[in-house]
């Protein structure tokens, strides 16, 4: 699929033009729409690209050659693929130009920056600033903050679009050189901080959240019932780190409290 | 508004919702926290999606899809959930804790036959991907959005059909199994609230948990059950200022670390 024309510098070339990189940046959150086993996000990293490679190459048979090398496999974070969509786009341009830039240097950025580019996503937002935000967003759910699910959206997605836009931007300018850019983010070290934080949050939120209402029908928690609730969630946390499913320690959880509540236990 | 007519509209708002959780935006609309309130919120009973979304967040957010990975489908388990307390409430009575965790436990199957129909979309979708390379060999590449497109349908219609048939099954039985529901299995019930609560708090323990980082759980929970038994303050100051206390403390010695490099 990929041809190297090896083509002069072409005078008349196309330029893309900023409403062309807003419809790649704009058809990037469709990024997964139809995420298969085969070659995961590759319609998707083909279809986010198409505008920008149908602008470049007017000849139907090189913008099939272009729609075509970029329907080969690739995974990587749907968020942080903006960086790379934005520096292929840039490669792809200065290719259509006719400038000193091979489709087989194209390709190998694009797979070399791929797993990295994945795996910082997955550890950045999948592991750590999802589930931060989540549990505490949970705990302000439970004690009653009406407006969480806004905040949470609001707060959760400064990081998600200033990578959808400015990252995608960031790597259009910066190329090859998005790499070190990237690097002084330093998001491992932020997840890092995140996970701890986390702690924090969950630390604080069993006194608060398991207290119940001290009403007659509902069990009441003093403090030495309160480390009780700690030491269970300690117990419990020791299942999962034997590696109980959750869904098993559900089902096992749910029978043993309805037994409980069947045979009067602890009422 | 008849009941089937609310399942209808809850499984199209929430076959909708959904789509933002793999194929369109991933916002995080999708996420159990946004999904249930809204939920809620539009069929009349913001808290309890509230709390739905708060549960199933805290049992769900952890699960990873990372690589070929498929994990439970929490969002679509909690709009489930959120349908269910909404259409059964009015026969259940006063017991907004146990009709929550009888909710939380109806909908938890279907997330796992989500996760399935998931895996199954993605094989379809093995397809969708070899017609856009066929389009491309075939001179057509403009059939590649349509295509695209065609998968965010399909799972927009896995989604949508599942919430609708889950609905369509459990809330009649639930309400028919109601009245015959013993006060020592609504004890149970409720017991199975808080059992849920701590095992989500102990998924995130386990997920986050470092020898390094232990004390910042033990000194927030002291602090924030001091604001809360001893010192009683409102919920929000009880939980607020052990996080922003501690917080500042461990920003204050990680910043000292980074200067001057002690240990």
């Amino acid at each position: 699929m990929a041809v190297d024309s090896g083509k002069s510098m072409r005078q008349n070339a196309p330029c893309l033009s900023k409403l062309d990189l807003l419809r790649v940046i704009i058809r990037s959150f469709i990024f997964q729409g139809s995420w298969n086993f085969k070659k995961m996000q590759n319609v998707g990293f083909a279809f986010s690209a198409a505008p920008a490679l149908r602008r470049l190459y007017p000849d139907q048979k090189e913008q099939e050659a272009a729609l075509g090398r970029h329907l080969e496999f690739y995974n990587s974070h749907p968020y942080m693929a903006s960086f790379v969509l934005g520096a292929i786009i840039k490669m792809e341009e200065r290719h259509s130009k006719g400038e000193d830039i091979k489709i087989e240097d194209i390709l190998t950025f694009k797979k070399a920056m791929m797993g990295p580019m994945g795996a910082l996503g997955d550890s950045f937002f999948w592991a750590s600033w999802r589930p931060f935000l989540g549990a505490l967003a949970a705990a302000l759910a439970l004690i009653g903050w009406k407006l969480t699910p806004i905040a949470f959206l609001l707060v959760y997605n400064i990081p998600h679009f200033y990578i959808k836009f400015f990252g995608f931007w960031q790597g259009y300018i910066l190329e090859r050189g998005i790499v070190e850019r990237i690097r002084k983010y330093d998001l491992f070290r932020c997840s890092a901080h995140l996970k701890s934080f986390m702690l924090i949050i969950l630390g604080a939120m069993i006194p608060v959240v398991i207290k119940l209402d001290c009403k007659p029908p509902s069990l009441c928690l003093n403090l030495i019932e309160k480390l009780g609730v700690v030491l269970g969630i300690l117990i419990i946390s020791e299942f999962f780190r034997r590696k109980i499913t959750l869904t098993r320690l559900l089902v096992i959880t749910s029978s043993i409290c309805i037994l409980l509540g069947i045979l009067n236990i602890l009422k | 508004m008849g009941v089937i007519q609310q399942i209808f509209e809850i499984s199209l708002i929430g076959g909708l919702i959904n789509l933002d959780d793999v194929p369109l935006t991933q916002m995080m609309i999708s996420q159990p926290i946004v999904a249930a309130p809204l939920i809620g919120w539009m069929f009349g009973d913001l808290q309890a999606g509230l709390v739905i979304g708060a549960f199933f967040e805290l049992l769900m957010v952890y699960l990873l899809p990372i690589g070929c990975s498929v994990p439970l489908d929490g969002s679509l388990a909690a709009i489930i959930a959120t349908g269910i307390y909404l259409l059964v409430g009015s026969s259940f009575g006063g017991q907004p804790e146990a009709l929550i965790s009888l909710a939380i436990l109806s909908a938890l199957p279907f997330s796992a036959l989500a996760q399935k129909l998931s895996v199954l979309v993605r094989e379809v979708n093995n397809r969708i991907s070899d017609r856009a390379q066929a389009a491309v060999l075939d001179k057509t590449p403009g059939k590649i959005d349509l295509l695209h497109f065609s998968g965010i349908g399909l799972f927009f219609l896995r989604s949508f059909s599942l919430c609708l048939i889950s609905l369509l099954i459990a809330v009649p039985i639930i309400r028919s199994v109601i009245p015959f529901l013993s006060p020592g299995l609504v004890h149970g019930l409720k017991l199975l609230y808080f059992a849920y609560l701590m095992i989500g708090i102990a998924l995130l323990f386990d997920a986050f948990r470092s020898r390094d980082t232990y004390w910042l759980f033990a000194l927030s929970f002291l602090l924030a059950t001091l604001f809360s038994t001893v010192w009683p303050l409102p919920a929000w100051m009880a939980f607020g200022m052990p996080c922003v206390l501690v917080g500042a403390g461990y920003a204050l010695r990680e910043r000292l670390r980074g200067k001057y490099g002690c240990r």
